[in-house]
C-alpha cells in the first residue's frame, strides 16, 4: 500500500502575472521616453536651424562686408577703412541687439560689443600699419563672436531643453 | 532758448599726426573733463562740433564712452536728443545715432 502525501501545489499563476505587468510597465516606459527623446531631437534639430538662420547667417552676411575689405585691400593703410570698419561693426551691434531684444534674450551683447572694440581700437592705434596685419586679428576676433554665439545657444537657449525648462524672453 | 556749451572734438586729435578719436576710457575721461553731466543738470544744451576736414574717423568706442554716463542718468536717445546736438557730417550723425540707439538698449535691458 502506498502512501501517498499531499503536498501542497503552487500554480505559479500570481508571480508570474506580477513579472508580466512589471514588463508591460517597463515596455510602455521605455517607449514613452522613446518617443520624447525623438520630440527632444527633433525638436533640438528646428532650434539649432532657427538659430542658424536668425543668427549665423545675418551676422555672417554683416561680416561678409568685412571679409571684402580685408581681402581686398590688404596692403592698403588700415588707417583709410577705420571709418568704414566701424560702421560695419556698428551695424553688427545693432543686430545683435534686435536680436536679443526680440528672439534670444539671453544673448550677452555687451560682450560681444567688448569683443569687437578690442579689435578696431588695435586698427585705431596702428595708423601707418597695412590692413594685411590686422588679418590675423580679424578672424580671431571672428572665431571669438561665433563662439560666444555658438556657446550661447548651446548653454543658454538649446540646453535649457534638456531640463525641460525652456523659456524664451518673448 | 537754452544756453549752449560746445565741445569741440576737432580739438582731440592733432593734424598732420593724428586724424581719428578712439578708446572708451578716453571717452568717459573726456565727457568728466567737460563736465557734460554737470552741464546738462544745469539746463544747458550740449553741442557737440566734429570738423570732418580733420577729423577722419572716430570709433564706437570713444561714442560710448562719451555718453555712458548720460545714457546711465537719462536713458532714452529722445531724451539725449532734446539736449544734444551733433554739428558734423551725415556720416558721424548716424555714427552717432546708431551708438546712441545701442546705448539706450544696452541700459534698458
Amino acid at each position: 500500500m502506498h502512501n501517498f502525501h499531499h503536498f501542497p501545489i503552487e500554480s505559479g499563476a500570481g508571480s508570474s502575472n506580477l513579472i508580466a505587468v512589471i514588463a508591460i510597465i517597463i515596455s510602455v516606459l521605455s517607449l514613452i521616453s522613446s518617443i520624447y527623446l525623438i520630440y527632444l531631437t527633433k525638436r533640438l534639430e528646428i532650434l539649432y536651424q532657427e538659430f542658424e538662420s536668425l543668427c549665423i547667417k545675418n551676422v555672417e552676411n554683416i561680416f561678409s562686408g568685412l571679409d571684402n575689405i580685408f581681402d581686398q585691400n590688404e596692403l592698403s593703410l588700415a588707417s583709410d577703412h577705420r571709418s568704414h570698419i566701424t560702421t560695419i561693426m556698428t551695424e553688427l551691434q545693432g543686430f545683435l541687439i534686435s536680436l536679443r531684444d526680440s528672439v534670444y534674450g539671453k544673448i550677452d551683447v555687451q560682450s560681444l560689443i567688448d569683443i569687437m572694440e578690442s579689435f578696431t581700437e588695435k586698427i585705431y592705434v596702428g595708423n601707418d600699419a597695412k590692413l594685411l596685419e590686422f588679418k590675423g586679428d580679424y578672424y580671431s576676433t571672428k572665431l571669438k563672436i561665433y563662439n560666444s554665439l555658438y556657446n550661447h545657444a548651446i548653454e543658454k537657449e538649446i540646453g535649457i531643453l534638456l531640463i525641460f525648462k525652456r523659456k524664451r524672453s518673448i | 532758448m537754452m544756453k549752449e556749451y560746445t565741445i569741440n572734438l576737432t580739438l582731440l586729435v592733432n593734424p598732420p599726426f593724428t586724424d581719428s578719436i578712439s578708446g572708451r576710457e578716453f571717452g568717459e575721461q573726456h565727457a568728466k573733463d567737460t563736465q557734460v553731466l554737470k552741464h546738462i543738470h544745469d539746463g544747458e544744451k550740449i553741442v557737440l562740433t566734429i570738423d570732418s576736414e580733420f577729423v577722419k574717423a572716430i570709433n564706437d568706442s570713444f561714442i560710448k564712452g562719451f555718453f555712458s554716463k548720460i545714457f546711465e542718468k537719462y536713458h532714452t536717445v529722445e531724451k539725449i536728443k532734446s539736449f544734444v546736438e551733433l554739428r558734423s557730417n551725415d556720416n558721424f550723425q548716424r555714427l552717432f545715432e546708431k551708438n546712441w540707439a545701442i546705448l539706450e538698449a544696452i541700459n534698458n535691458a
